[in-house]
Formats: structure tokens, sequence, C-alpha cells
């Protein structure tokens, strides 16, 4: 009598798992869906072509961002230092505002290489030395945002003669589709391959679930966070280059929202805060919301700051589907 | 005197995957001193942790002098007179002794003047009872050695008005003086009323102390003795339930091989001092000794986690130096950690993982991974082990403690070892799975791998080894052979060289 009725609620448990489960995996694609389909009817201009090209354009840099993002949180890590990173990289690619292909080649050379030694600094400290990550990529925020502010006096960097390689990487499409589009399509299709297939990303999803279990499965923990790092600040660097090229010009107190933007994406999506599990896809969905949203704000005509408030609440609804699951492991 | 003061009744928990509990039911007089034996894992620590208000009960009564007191929180229980002091040491290191005496007293959080300085001069008449008055009461927990510290966790449990104490395993850390002072604490309170419930493996312990024992098996009640009824034997077969199983040792002599795994006068600077053995090829080598003597410790320098300031290390004639535990898996030494939620497993990933994970190089192709090889290693290792899971996919966390247990074993042989250490192999999970376990380590060492078992459970140790090495405060105090292998010899060696210090 007890073990029946203990045999059924542990079925039933088992059944809620699954739909959660399920729930959890594609909440944020029925949201999506949803706020597609009310927006249809609400605004005209919303399902068009240009409109959607428009979102697809405006999300290209957040995406790379998040998706960085991504490979940190799923190694266990935290990176609040993207956006500075971004900034200082299309301040770089506008400074120099190549105007032939050797210069064009260099300059995007010495974007990446400038990342990636950023990259590198931050992984350092937190793989190898065992820093505080929040500690430590504030840290390199400040000193970033310090470092633009001094080099550019804080007053707005336009380039001075209009590049054209430039302004084609920022504003030439193929087929009405922008090429910047296009770069971001095909590095969000690598970074799908590398997280759904390879050893390298296995490991890095180990990392993250438990260091100290690594250590005890004899894993390089520490390069192997250091290696989310370097490959983080590579995306937000190459993101950098494409916000440079397409705006021709940086603001140097403006565009500090990324990294927030793409915390609050990679946990709308569904990748895991405390480490070891997500997929390029959960990043995707998150970003493609919120971008939906800003881009839905913008037709109905409703100001700025209400899209902060929408996308805080996102965030905290996240969060709690979050903690949820997390209960059900204790 | 005959009149039931403490009634515990039908009594059920459960914890992930194990019955600790089932349908337990005691009735405790007034001024008594009631004993609860059993095996490790027979539920004697989680009934003391319910009494005690520290876990809740999944069903059953508890009634304190005609009161119902079930699931009560433990301050609202301290106040009514129930305190305890329980096996892990419940102290809060960076405070004082006095703080952590009368660490109750916090919960008074609308009073603003505690009163300190009564408590430190409280904690002096207390500490009197185990001869201890030079002791500063405004000394840090941190800084006390096990001993003293345990001492101090009964002293919280006695300090304020008790009517029932109970204490899980009291004396495993202290010295033989401090039982001695401890027996008369004990015959103090039970002159004043005082109800106890003690915890002990210590048969002589019990014997000696107790008007009442009640012995639990596998989370049932076994029986309720007067201590007239009770001697040892008695008492040994309600706790086993079967007589002790005779070991068959393997007729083979390792000696006349090469040793696998020669280790020459090493010291790691903290614990390990002077350490020389040998392991020969195909042995089982039982690593005896208190929790604390080095044994661990001794396991992660093999291993690589830590590296030694002196001496040599030969494995397969080779030395070793700078011993990483990437090297280690490559050269074929596997360590299974004493701590599978902590060090073993990752509780939140599935078995494929779990068990691939310290040889990806075997599933990967290139720079990928073989999904459908993985899968099929896994299934095929996990078959041989006798794991119960619904899908490969499952969490590791949602399995039992015993196939956990298991995971982790196919997790240290998918990497081939030749020289597995397994740190205490059976920690926490049922008896069938013990049984399996044990079977397993046997059938392993039979197809030619050599077993380094630590373990703190000597019977264990004594079933499987076929040379127990006896470890004390990081020294290598002696070894057995063969038949010299039993239970009391061993015990004796390592618990009276410790307590003659």
């Amino acid at each position: 009598m007890k073990k029946t009725s203990q045999a059924a609620t542990y079925r039933l448990k088992k059944e809620n798992d699954i739909l959660s489960n399920l729930i959890r995996t594609y909440a944020v694609w029925f949201v999506l869906l949803l706020l597609v389909l009310v927006m249809s009817f609400v605004s005209p201009a919303f399902f068009t072509l240009r409109n959607f090209i428009t979102v697809f354009k405006n999300i290209g840099p957040l995406l790379l961002v998040s998706i960085g993002l991504t490979f940190v949180f799923l190694g266990g890590g935290f990176d609040l230092s993207q956006g500075a990173v971004l900034l200082l990289t299309s301040t770089i690619i506008v400074n120099l505002n190549p105007a032939n292909y050797y210069n064009f080649v260099g300059s995007i050379f010495l974007c990446l290489a400038v990342a990636c030694l950023i990259g590198l600094i931050n992984g350092f400290f937190i793989g190898i030395q065992r820093m505080n990550p929040f500690i430590t990529t504030l840290g390199m925020r400040y000193i970033l945002g310090a470092l633009i502010y001094i080099a550019t006096s804080g007053a707005v960097v336009s380039a001075a003669i209009q590049s054209h390689i430039l302004e084609a990487l920022g504003l030439k499409t193929i087929f009405k589709i922008p090429i910047q589009t296009l770069i971001v399509f095909v590095i969000l299709l690598i970074c799908w391959f590398i997280v759904r297939f390879t050893v390298y990303s296995r490991k890095i999803k180990i990392v993250g679930s438990s260091i100290v279990v690594s250590k005890f499965s004899g894993l390089q923990f520490g390069k192997i966070q250091m290696s989310t790092y370097i490959v983080n600040a590579l995306l937000a660097g190459i993101a950098g280059i494409l916000v440079g090229s397409h705006m021709t010009y940086v603001i140097p107190t403006l565009n500090w929202n990324y990294d927030f933007d793409a915390i609050t994406a990679c946990a709308v999506g569904g990748i895991s805060l405390s480490g070891g599990s997500g997929n390029i896809m959960n990043t995707l969905s998150g970003v493609l919301l919120i971008g939906f949203i800003n881009n839905s704000m913008v037709l109905l005509g409703l100001q700025q700051a209400w899209q902060l408030v929408f996308k805080g609440i996102i965030l905290l609804i996240a969060i709690i589907f979050d903690m949820q699951i997390k209960r059900t492991y204790e | 005197m005959e009149k039931t003061f403490l009634e515990i009744k039908n009594l059920y928990k459960r914890f992930k995957g194990v019955q600790a509990l089932e349908d337990v039911s005691i009735s405790i007089r007034k001024g008594e001193l009631h004993s609860i034996i059993g095996e490790n894992g027979a539920g004697k620590s989680t009934l003391i942790k319910i009494i005690a208000g520290a876990v809740k009960s999944d069903n059953g009564e508890i009634i304190l002098d005609g009161e119902d007191i079930t699931n009560w929180p433990s301050i609202r229980l301290f106040k009514k007179g129930v305190s305890a002091s329980f096996q892990e040491n419940s102290l809060f290191d960076n405070l004082t002794i006095a703080q952590n005496i009368f660490i109750s007293e916090l919960y008074k959080y609308n009073s603003f003047n505690l009163k300190w300085k009564k408590f430190i001069d409280n904690s002096k008449k207390l500490l009197r009872y185990f001869n201890l008055e030079d002791l500063n009461p405004l000394t840090l927990v941190s800084e006390l050695p096990p001993e003293t510290r345990q001492v101090i966790e009964i002293l919280k449990s006695i300090n304020r008005e008790v009517k029932v104490l109970c204490l899980d395993e009291p004396t495993a850390a202290l010295t033989e003086n401090e039982i001695e002072l401890f027996f008369k604490l004990l015959n103090d309170l039970k002159e004043k009323g005082v109800t106890i419930l003690y915890i002990s493996h210590n048969l002589t312990e019990v014997l000696k102390l107790s008007d009442r024992i009640t012995v639990l098996r596998d989370g049932k009640k076994v029986k309720t003795l007067n201590r007239s009824e009770a001697d040892k034997t008695v008492l040994h077969h309600l706790m086993i339930g079967r007589d002790i199983v005779q070991r068959k040792r393997r007729k083979k002599l390792y000696q006349n091989t090469k040793p696998i795994l020669k280790v020459k006068n090493i010291s790691d600077g903290l614990k390990l001092k002077d350490i020389s053995f040998e392991v020969y090829p195909g042995e089982i080598l039982g690593l005896a000794g208190l929790v604390g003597s080095g044994r661990t410790e001794l396991a992660w320098l093999l291993f690589g986690l830590s590296t030694c300031k002196s001496g040599e290390i030969y494995y397969k004639d080779e030395k070793i130096d700078k011993l990483t535990p990437i090297k280690a898996i490559k050269k074929g030494i596997m360590y299974l950690p004493e701590d599978r939620k902590l060090m073993g497993l990752f509780l939140g990933q599935d078995l494929i993982i779990n068990t691939t994970v310290s040889k990806l190089d075997k599933v990967s192709r290139n720079i990928l991974v073989d999904f459908n090889k993985e899968k099929r290693l896994v299934l095929e290792i996990l078959k041989n082990l006798n794991v119960k899971y619904t899908s490969l996919n499952q969490l590791v966390l949602k399995l039992s403690g015993g196939n956990q247990q298991k995971v982790l074993f196919g997790k240290c042989l998918f990497t081939n070892p030749d020289l597995l250490i397994l740190d205490e192999p059976t920690k926490g999970i049922d008896v069938g799975s013990k049984e399996e376990i044990y079977e397993l380590i046997e059938k392993l060492v039979n197809n030619g791998l050599t077993i380094i078992l630590i373990s703190s459970e000597i019977e264990e140790i004594c079933r499987l080894s076929d040379r127990v090495l006896v470890m004390v405060n990081g020294q290598i105090k002696n070894v057995y052979k063969g038949e010299d292998i039993n239970e009391k010899d061993i015990t004796s060696c390592y618990l009276q060289t410790e307590k003659r210090e």
C-alpha cells in the first residue's frame, strides 16, 4: 500500500520533470513566436522582410558578444569586460580608418590581437591564478574604459575621410542581406558546431560543472577556463569591428550596455549561470527575443526607458526559472 | 522509572534512494541511558538528527512527556530541553570556545546585551568537568586539537537545563583520559535525572554505560534489550544479522614478483613522514588508520594532486617525479576519491559525460567527440557494473548512492588503470550495493588490476586486503600479511598508539 503510493508519487514527479524540461527547453521560442504573432497583427510594418533584416542586423554584435559569453558561462566563469573590448576595437578600427586592403587586413589583425591579449589577461588571472571572475573583469572593464577615454578625450571619434572598405563592411549588402549579418551567421554556425560536437566544448562544460571534480578527473581546468575568456574577448573584438564599421563613428560613452544585454540574453535563453549546461541555440533564442522586443517597442513608439523595464522583467522571469531548476538539484 | 518519557513512534525517513529509517518505534524511560547501536548506515545518526530537529522525518511521531514534538525546529526543542551533539562537528571555527558553547543564546535576538562575561565564567565551570580549566574560553575553536573540539561539542549540548541529551559517537575523537572524565560527567547527568540517548560503535562502552540498548539494522529496529540480557556476542549478532563472512584468501605469493609501485622515504612536509612501501601487481593493499592519519594525503600524492618534499616513487621500474593527475592517468594510475559528490562526480551532468571524462581521447576522433562510440563504450561498462538507470542521459544526481558509486567506479575503469587507489569506496551506500562493490573489487583484482584500498571500515579492510598497512600520524606503524590480518590487532594498533600520545 505504502510502496505503491510512493511509486505513484515518483512517477508523477518524473512526468513533471519531463514536462518542465520541455517547457524549459522551448519556452523562449514559444514566447518569441507569440511575440511575432501578436506584433504581426498590431503593427503592419512588423512582418516585412525589411523589418526582419533590420532586426537581424541590429542583433548581430549582441549575438557575437552573447556567444562569447556563452563559452565563459559554460566554463563556469563570468565576464563584465566584453562591452569595453567591443568599444576598444571599434575605436581602433574607426581611428585607423583603413583606406586600402593592406591596411584593412592589418588593422583587423591588430584589433583581434588586442582583443585576444585582453582575453588572455582575464583568463590568466581567473583560470590560472584562480581570482574572482567578477572582480577581475570588472577591473579590466574600468581599465579599458579609462584608456579609451584618455585616448579619445571622451570626444566622438569619427572617420575623417570615408573609407570605402570600412563602409562596405558596415553597409554593403548581398541579395539585400547585409554583409555584417552574413559574417555573424557564419560565426554562429561555427560556434554552434564547436559547442555541439567537439571535445573542446565537452571539456569546457565539464570544467564549468565543477572545478574540484575536474581536478580529480585529470583535466587542465585552468587552461580550459582561460581559453573561454580568449574566445569571448575575440568575439567581442569582432563585434567591435562590425559596430565601428557600421557607425563609422564611436561615442566613447556609449555602447556600454552590450555586456549586460549579453548576460540577459544568455540567462533568458537558458544558459546556466553557474556553468556546465547550455548550447548556442539557447543563446540565439535569448538574443532574438531581446532583439524583437526592442524592435516592437520602437514600432509601437514606446520610450526607450520602457524597453529597459521589459528587459528587466524578462530577466527576472528567466532567473526564477533557473532557480527552480536548481532547487530540483537539492 | 518505568514510565515512558520519550516515545518514538513508527518513524520513517528516506534519503535519495536509501531508506534510512523504516518503521522505528522506541520508548525511552525517564533518567535512563539508552544506547542505540548498529552498523554504519543502520540509521542511528539519522534517528538522533530527527529527534534533535536537524532533519525532518517523513512519517511518524516523537512524543516527549506527552507533547508531540515531531519536526519541531531545533531551537524550540532546545528550549524544551532536548539537545544533541552530532558526529560531524557542528562548531563555528572562527568563534571562541565560550561563544560556541553558548551559541544558542544568540537566538535571543530581542535582547541587545548578551552577558558574555557570565558565559565566559560558565564556560570555565563547564571545562572543569574535563580538567581543562587552564583553557581560556576566549580561544578560537579553530586553534583547538580534535579531541578538545569534541569536548566543546559535548559541553555545548549540556550547557542548559537538559532533559534529553542525544550523543552521537561522542568518544570517537577523545583520548582515554578524557573518556573517563566524560563517563563521570554522564553519571552526574544521570543522577540529575537527564535522559541520555547514546550512539556508539564501541560495544564495550555501550555495555559499561547503558541501562537499555536498542539495535538498529538497515534502518529497522531489531530489538531493545535490557542491560542484563546483553553481551558482546548477542549484540554483535543482532547488529550484523548474520555470521561474519570468513574471507577466502587468495593463495598467491606476491612478494616474489616485481613491485608495480615502490615508494621510498617520501615526506610531503606537512603530514606524511618518511613513508616507504611496495605494491605488488594483482594484490589489494589495505591502508588502515584513523581519519586524519594521512591516508588520503598519501593517495593524493600518488595520484599527483600534491607533491612530495623528499623521497622517491618508482612506478613500473620508472622513477616518477612531477606527477600530475593527467600524467598519472596516462601511466595507468587512477584514484577514486572519498567524497563522490564533491570530488568524484558531476552531479548535474549525465552518465555518459561522467563516465568518459577522465579519458576523452578514447572516444574522440581528431577534435570531435565520437558520440556513437562513446555511447557504446559507456553502455558496456555500466552494464558490467550492473548500474541501474533509466537512460544514459539521466543526471547522476538522480541515481541512488550505490549506483552513483558504481558510476564512479565506471569512470575510473574507463581509463583502463593498472593501479587503482580506492578511497572509502563504500562510504554512505546501502548494504546491498556494498556487497556488490566488494564482489566487483575482487573480480577486478582477479583480472590483474592492482588496488590500494583506503577505508575507515575495518571489516572492509580485513575482508578484502592481501596486506594491510596501518598508518598513524602520517607514518606507517605496522604491516600485516595474510593470516595475521584480523580486526582486533589492526584496530588496537592504530587506536592504542593514538591514545598514548
